[in-house]
C-alpha cells in the first residue's frame, strides 16, 4: 500500500476508535468536557485522514500532522463530498455546520482565537469574565451541546462515520 | 431541567424540529424490556425521518445530557425510503430497539 493511503487509513481508524469512545461517555454522561473532547479528537481525526486523500507521500511529515485547526476548514468539505443529494446544504446550512466545528476547534487548547477563547475541555483555564479559574470538568459547554445536540450535530457526526466507512470498506 | 424522561424526550424532538424544518416524523424508540426503558442512564432513543439526510442506513448518533436534558439521547436520523424499511423490518433497529410513540408527523398536523 501506498505510504499516503497507509497515513490516511490510519488516521481513519483511529477516528473510528475515538468516535466508539464519545459513544461510550454519552451512555454513561460522562462529564461534557470529556465527550467533547472525544467528539474534537473524532473529527480531528477523521478531518486529517481526509487531507491525506490523493496526497503522495513524499518522506516529511505533513504540517496538518500536529495541528488542531483543521476541523472548521475540512468537515464542510467532507459533507459535501459525501451528500450526494445537495439541495439541501444551503449557504445557512454550510453557514451552521461551520459554525459548529469552529467551535469544537476551540475546544482544543492550542486553539484559542489570539487569547480571545481560552476555554477548552482539557485544562483550566483564567475565566476573565467569570472572575475565576474555570476547570473542564465543573463547565457544562452549553452553547456547544446546544449546537451540537440537533439536526447539524447529527449530520457532522453522521458524515465523518460515513466518510470514514466507505474509506475502510 | 426536566426529570421525566418522557417529557424530556418530547422536548427534545419538538426541538429538534424547530432547528431542521425538513424533519417530517419522529418516533421513539425503546428498548424490547420496557423495564429496562425505565432506567435513567437508558438513553432516549428517537428515530427522525428526514428527506434531507444522506442515506447511511440505521446510524445512531449519540449525544450526551445537557442542563436541560439530563438523559443522554441517541438520534437514528433516516430517509423516507429508509424508514419504509424499518416499518417492514423492526428487526433492523440495533440492539433491542423497538418502534414507540410517534412524537411527531407533519403529514397528520397537515
Amino acid at each position: 500500500m501506498d505510504r499516503g493511503k497507509e497515513w490516511q487509513i490510519a488516521f481513519a481508524k483511529q477516528a473510528l476508535s475515538d468516535y466508539k469512545i464519545y459513544e461510550i461517555l454519552c451512555r454513561n454522561n460522562a462529564e461534557s468536557c470529556h465527550r467533547l473532547h472525544y467528539l474534537q479528537m473524532f473529527l480531528e481525526k477523521t478531518s486529517k485522514a481526509y487531507l491525506w486523500q490523493d496526497r503522495n507521500f513524499t518522506g516529511g511529515i505533513p504540517y496538518f500532522h500536529t495541528s488542531h485547526n483543521v476541523i472548521a476548514k475540512v468537515i464542510p468539505q467532507i459533507t459535501k463530498d459525501v451528500l450526494t443529494n445537495r439541495e439541501f446544504l444551503n449557504r445557512n446550512k454550510m453557514k451552521e455546520i461551520r459554525k459548529i466545528c469552529r467551535e469544537i476547534d476551540l475546544l482544543a487548547p492550542a486553539v484559542d482565537d489570539d487569547k480571545k477563547r481560552l476555554d477548552n475541555c482539557e485544562y483550566p483555564w483564567a475565566n476573565s469574565v467569570k472572575g475565576k479559574i474555570s476547570i473542564p470538568c465543573e463547565e457544562k459547554f452549553e452553547m456547544l451541546n446546544k449546537l451540537i445536540n440537533n439536526s447539524n450535530g447529527t449530520l457532522i457526526i453522521k458524515v465523518g462515520r460515513l466518510y470514514l466507512q466507505n474509506l475502510q470498506s | 431541567m426536566i426529570v421525566n424522561k418522557d417529557k424530556a424526550a418530547k422536548t427534545l424532538a419538538r426541538s429538534h424540529a424547530k432547528v431542521e424544518e425538513s424533519i417530517v416524523k419522529i418516533i421513539r424508540l425503546y428498548t424490547k424490556d420496557r423495564e429496562k426503558e425505565k432506567d435513567v442512564t437508558e438513553p432516549i432513543k428517537l428515530l427522525e425521518v428526514n428527506p434531507d439526510t444522506v442515506s447511511a442506513g440505521i446510524m445512531p448518533v449519540f449525544f450526551g445530557s445537557s442542563a436541560d436534558i439530563p438523559f443522554s439521547c441517541v438520534v437514528i436520523e433516516v430517509t423516507e425510503d429508509e424508514y419504509k424499511e424499518i416499518e417492514k423490518n423492526p428487526s433492523q433497529l440495533p440492539e433491542d430497539w423497538t418502534i414507540g410513540d410517534i412524537l411527531l408527523d407533519k403529514e397528520k398536523v397537515a
